[in-house]
């Protein structure tokens, strides 16, 4: 018997799953890679502005996923290689991560992955793009995900790690600030 | 219901409730800024999903995967599951009041999209489609009213369409009335107008459309660049109208541009450019997303071929002028400036199916401003900071940091002083030339006659603030802003008339005439000139000098009271001030009239500040010390100019003294011989001989710069010894020395004339100086080379010698000696013994 002040007053069961964690299998994430990974390049490039840097960005986010896999990869495994993606390219986390520091003078580091990519129109700079480099990275994330991987507003508030308003506001924003841009540079 | 964007964006994205999207499609029904914005809102998702698709290749896929480590080398690459969510899924969707669906929760439903069939069919331009079965549908045809001509014209030009009705009316249509009337006052700029109605067979038209009789306008945008004329043009593309009804003109009304960048493809015909009422387009942008007659995920794998446009299937199959991934994937620097359809049309934008149908063309709604969006909190970085803009470089920041530090530290009036009149009218007058200057403005003055006297001002003009700065200088107004008023200066004053309105007052004797007024007459009439208060803000002031007998106007307000007037400043000569209040009076009359008090002046600068303590001797009177007045700047800067220079003088005096105290020569000795110095009057000039500098011969161990140096006057020697004979024309070829038991001799062997020998003198500085000085004689050869046992330490050659004309040699003794000198002819030489 729980004292009286600690007595649970819900109404509604709550359950807490206090069981381990089981990994994911490796194949899982290879699948899910596999599906999502043109998106994911294609996210990150218009996200960053070079597909070169996307691409190991990416590798860099798919990395970080591999070493810490979501726990429900069947539902939340797309969103979790978004945020992964958007996290690598807001910290720069390459795969394989550069050599940084003075040592770098001094040891040959990895040379960088390369992918062939087909970049498709991609790579060419028009003024939706360059309007969508005003943006501000936060919002320019959330229009990304929205309007090109089709990220509601809960999975946008995860892969940009904050509250499905939160997300709400960053896309409503970035609409506002990427149309002004973009009627003030278009001719 | 609010107007927000967050709520339209929202809405947009299918993420507001149920209840709240009924509420926003029930306010964007009667808002129309919500709708505009709602329109934009489609246009930047649309542009951003059709953004360019980057692919991977399978191998790269497989090298990835296998260098994390998420498969093996060998291994296969993993299926992909059925289950992928596909990327840019449509993001938008129409709202139910558009006809996109069924309304949920308007009373009534809107037609539907436009049926494939209808597309089909060739000729046929479906946003028509949609305009017409959407008219079709709207119970309230008030709704679409054309905009207003006169407004529109502003923006840009009109385009009216005049298509006759089918039917053989002959009575002349309302709607061609309207058109012809707007067509009399558009501009012509080149667009065709007279383009022939398509013939109501070739329009495909299957829904009934409402009996409106309007003419086709077309909205061209000043900015947009002019489309092709329509002879150019297919008659089949020129005019997409909807076959009309007996009784009714076609009508085709689109309040887009017409033309687009080059971004823009060929979707629809010249004339049927967003052919949806409204349906409205920025027209400037260079990529703008495909035309949406399909969704966005059909356009981003291209449409099939059913669905294709007649505009769109020659474009792609024409060598393919726009890539399979739609009209978005074509960069617009690749394409020309004004791209144009294979018809040789200009690219029209077709907006989507549910855009905004009454949207405003123009933009000025938008952005719209939601607070909810612009109080959005700063996403906090929690992994890095943020990219951090270009750091100003070093000398940036000094230079602002001056520039700050200098903005600082001025002061407001020293703002005042940055503009300086230097000549002309209100230039500071010399004390010099005061007399002659205001003599020739008095003159000036007297050649403008009739026009404005010190004092007065022509009524319209008395708020120029010229006037009141011309007044405080005291040297009378300026000259009028319009001197044709004022040529005919022969003009007789009218008789006096009372005050014409309130703001003008007219004192006895003069008389008010607005210049401007049409009812006055002929304009050019003579203007009569009434005294006005030298400022806007001193009308108390001037109100004060009329008469106290004069009864203010009925509409002024009561008059304030006169202040106490200040006794008179001290008198001081003041030739300038002076001669300036003689100025002052009237050139003709006779009678003096004070100058009006300045309240403004008085309360701020002189009444109220006690001047400082040295403007102390000056008088206190406004207008003297607005012309003697210096500012702190001013003297600011002359003070420091003054300690600048007076350090520099204490400085140079200084180091006069310094620099005399070690040059001068030492005092002479008490015991020196009354052996008089050779010149010891003349002092060294320049005209001397030509020496060689002092040679640095071995002999020269320790370089004397202090005995190299010329002194100030003749030294005083002792034990002085005068040879020769006073030629001259000789040279000192060399120095030989001897070492005998008793004396140390030297030996200077002297060329030049074969008789006489050169005046020399030698004598002791001082007890361990010996000074040789020959005259008439010029050093040729070293010092040589000096023994090592001798009493002399160093021989030296003085650059400038005491004696002027001579050549002085300085032989430093290292102990006091005596010395016994010379001649020895065949060959000259000159031989100095010194003993002890």
């Amino acid at each position: 018997m729980l004292p009286p002040k600690l007595a649970c007053t819900c109404t509604h069961n709550v359950m807490i799953n206090v069981a381990a964690p089981v990994l994911p299998d490796a194949s899982a994430l290879a699948g899910l890679v596999r599906e999502h990974l043109d998106d994911l390049v294609t996210y990150a490039t218009h996200l960053v502005g070079d597909v070169d840097d996307a691409v190991e960005f990416v590798a860099g986010g798919i990395y970080h996923a591999s070493r810490y896999p979501p726990a429900r990869i069947q539902t939340d495994g797309r969103v979790a290689l978004y945020r992964a993606v958007t996290r690598a390219c807001r910290q720069e986390q390459r795969f394989p991560p550069r050599p940084h520091g003075p040592a770098r003078f001094f040891r040959r580091g990895k040379p960088p992955f390369h992918a062939d990519v087909d970049p498709g129109n991609a790579a060419r700079i028009n003024t939706v793009k360059r309007a969508l480099m005003t943006v501000a990275f936060e919002r320019r994330a959330a229009l990304l995900l929205r309007d090109l991987a089709g990220l509601d507003y809960r999975q946008i508030g995860m892969a940009l790690e904050c509250s499905p308003d939160a997300a709400a506001r960053l896309l409503a924003g970035a609409r506002r600030e990427f149309g002004t841009v973009y009627r003030e540079i278009a001719i | 219901m609010k107007c927000s964007l967050l709520v339209l964006s929202s809405y947009l994205d299918g993420e507001l409730e149920a209840r709240r999207d009924g509420e926003l499609e029930a306010h964007l029904v009667g808002c129309q800024r919500c709708r505009a914005g709602l329109g934009y809102l489609r246009e930047e998702v649309e542009r951003v999903s059709a953004l360019g698709r980057v692919h991977v290749a399978d191998h790269s896929v497989h090298a990835l995967l296998a260098q994390l480590g998420l498969i093996d080398e060998d291994e296969p690459l993993p299926e992909p599951s059925p289950t992928a969510v596909a990327l840019a899924e449509p993001p938008g969707r129409a709202p139910s009041w558009m006809g996109a669906d069924d309304a949920t929760s308007m009373p009534w439903a809107l037609a539907g999209p436009p049926s494939p069939q209808l597309v089909d069919e060739p000729g046929l331009v479906e946003p028509v489609e949609a305009v017409e079965e959407e008219l079709a549908g709207v119970p309230d045809s008030a709704a679409f009213a054309p905009p207003d001509v006169t407004h529109a014209g502003e923006l840009g030009s009109i385009e009216v369409h005049t298509a006759a009705p089918p039917d053989d009316s002959n009575e002349p249509h309302l709607a061609d009335m309207y058109a012809e009337a707007a067509l009399a006052d558009a501009p012509d700029d080149g667009l065709d107008d007279a383009e022939p109605p398509a013939p109501a067979a070739q329009q495909p038209h299957t829904a009934p459309a409402p009996d409106l009789d309007r003419p086709a306008f077309r909205w061209v945008p000043p900015l947009a660049p002019a489309p092709p004329t329509a002879a150019s043009a297919p008659p089949d593309a020129t005019e997409h109208e909807p076959p009309s009804s007996p009784g009714r003109p076609p009508f085709t009304w689109s309040s887009a541009p017409t033309a687009t960048g080059p971004g823009q493809p060929a979707a629809a015909g010249e004339e049927g450019v967003p052919a949806v009422p409204f349906a409205f387009d920025s027209g400037r942008s260079e990529d703008l997303p495909a035309p949406s007659l399909t969704p966005p995920a059909q356009q981003e794998h291209g449409p099939p071929a059913a669905d294709a446009t007649p505009d769109q299937a020659p474009a792609a199959s024409s060598g393919g002028a726009f890539p399979p991934g739609g009209p978005e994937h074509v960069d617009p620097s690749d394409l020309p400036e004004h791209a144009t359809a294979p018809g040789g049309e200009p690219e029209m934008t077709a907006s989507p199916p549910w855009a905004p149908h009454d949207a405003p063309p123009a933009g000025p709604l938008y952005p719209m401003t939601d607070d909810d969006v612009l109080g959005e909190p700063v996403p906090v970085e929690r992994f890095g900071p943020p990219p951090q803009a270009a750091r100003p470089s070093l000398f940036e920041r000094l230079r602002d940091r001056l520039a700050v530090r200098r903005t600082l530290s001025r002061s407001s009036s020293a703002y005042d002083d940055q503009v300086q009149i230097v000549s002309g009218m209100g230039a500071p007058l010399r004390p010099g030339r005061a007399r002659m200057e205001v003599e020739r403005r008095r003159q000036e003055t007297l050649r403008m006659e009739p026009g404005p006297v010190p004092g007065e001002a022509i009524a319209g003009f008395s708020d120029d603030p010229e006037d009141e700065v011309d007044d405080e200088l005291g040297l009378g107004p300026l000259p009028p802003p319009f001197p044709e008023l004022h040529t005919p200066m022969p003009m007789p004053r009218p008789p006096a008339r009372p005050a014409a309105g309130p703001g003008q007052m007219s004192l006895p004797g003069t008389s008010v005439t607005d210049p401007f007024d049409p009812s006055a007459g002929d304009w050019r009439a003579p203007i009569h000139r009434v005294p006005m208060p030298p400022s806007r803000h001193s009308l108390g002031g001037a109100l004060g000098e009329l008469p106290p007998s004069t009864p203010p106007a009925p509409s002024m307000p009561p008059l304030p009271p006169r202040p106490p007037v200040s006794p008179p400043p001290a008198p001081r000569p003041d030739p300038l001030g002076e001669a300036l209040s003689d100025f002052d009076r009237p050139p003709g009359g006779t009678t003096y009239e004070p100058r009006p008090w300045r309240p403004r002046e008085v309360a701020d600068d002189v009444e109220t500040a006690p001047p400082p303590r040295r403007f102390a001797a000056e008088p206190a009177g406004p207008a003297h010390g607005e012309r003697n007045r210096h500012s702190p700047s001013q003297l600011r800067d002359g003070r420091r100019l003054l300690a600048i220079f007076g350090a520099a003088t204490l400085v140079m005096f200084v180091v006069g003294i310094v620099s005399g105290r070690t040059t001068s020569p030492r005092p002479a000795s008490s015991t020196s011989s009354a052996a008089p110095a050779p010149a010891a009057s003349a002092k060294p000039k320049a005209s001397q001989p030509a020496r060689q500098p002092a040679t640095q011969g071995p002999i020269a161990l320790s370089p004397n710069t202090q005995s190299s140096q010329a002194p100030a006057g003749t030294p005083q020697l002792t034990g002085t010894k005068l040879l020769g004979d006073g030629s001259s024309g000789f040279q000192v070829k060399d120095f030989r020395y001897g070492v005998h038991p008793n004396d140390f001799r030297i030996v200077l062997d002297l060329e030049g004339p074969a008789s006489g020998s050169p005046k020399v003198t030698i004598g002791f500085l001082d007890q361990t100086t010996l000074l040789v000085a020959l005259t008439g004689v010029t050093a040729a050869g070293s010092v040589g080379q000096l023994p090592s046992s001798n009493p002399v330490t160093a021989i030296t050659l003085m650059s400038q010698s005491p004696f002027p004309g001579a050549t002085t040699y300085q032989i430093k003794l290292a102990h006091p000696v005596t010395f016994t000198a010379g001649y020895v002819p065949g060959p000259l030489r000159l031989v100095l013994d010194l003993a002890g």
